[in-house]
């Protein structure tokens, strides 16, 4: 079955980006892999819905993208200002 | 010929996953910030958009539709945002790109590029 093809696909692309994110040589380097395996978690989420036919964890991919996106910009804001909110 | 074959709900999600590797390798082996950005944004913005059309075919209703057409124009309109504004901070706090072409940097053209009433702290790594 193809899904579970891209399973072991998302899976190791998983694996190499965690990679990046332990070397990563500078703070920016770490916070785009960490936005990648958000990302990626998406998508392996909704392998997970099409092989198990799950359709309630679509609602947590949509929360999940969701954080991802706000983690990114608080950790941005956080290497360059030294603060996340006034 | 496999009766699990679904070529409208298979082919998408093959395209996307195989994006998706090509994405996570090109983070693991560019050289540089900027270039490592250029590949996991654009190219993860392809490879989750056809697993999620793949999802859809999967299940063709529309309560699920709603929820893959959401999940999808929101990653395409945040995965941009996010890349900017990494690329600006690493750029503000000093982070070169690998060919450092001083001509064509508009940004050090412009003289001061650190936004106003904020630090500009030297940034170890």
């Amino acid at each position: 079955m193809i899904v579970n093809i891209a399973l072991v696909t998302i899976s190791v692309s998983i694996l190499l980006v965690v990679y990046r994110v332990l070397r990563g040589p500078s703070w920016g380097d770490r916070i785009m892999a960490f936005d990648f395996l958000t990302v990626n978690v998406v998508a392996l989420i909704v392998l997970v819905t099409i092989r198990n036919r799950l359709e309630v964890l679509l609602d947590a991919a949509l929360v999940l993208s969701l954080l991802g996106f706000l983690g990114t910009v608080a950790l941005t804001r956080f290497l360059l200002l030294g603060r996340v909110m006034r | 010929m496999n009766p699990d074959f679904n070529a409208a709900r298979d082919l998408p999600i093959l395209v996307g996953s195989f994006f998706v590797l090509t994405a996570a390798i090109g983070v693991l082996r560019f050289p540089d910030l900027y270039t490592r950005l250029h590949a996991s944004t654009k190219l993860v913005t392809l490879g989750s958009a056809g697993i999620f059309l793949g999802a859809y075919f999967e299940f063709r209703e529309v309560d699920v539709a709603a929820r893959i057409i959401a999940i999808t124009l929101f990653q395409l309109l945040t995965t941009p945002v996010g890349a900017y504004t990494i690329a600006r901070a690493s750029y503000l706090r000093g982070l070169r790109p690998m060919l450092d072409a001083p001509d064509r940097d508009e940004w050090r053209a412009l003289g001061s590029v650190v936004p106003e009433g904020e630090p500009a702290q030297a940034a170890p790594g």
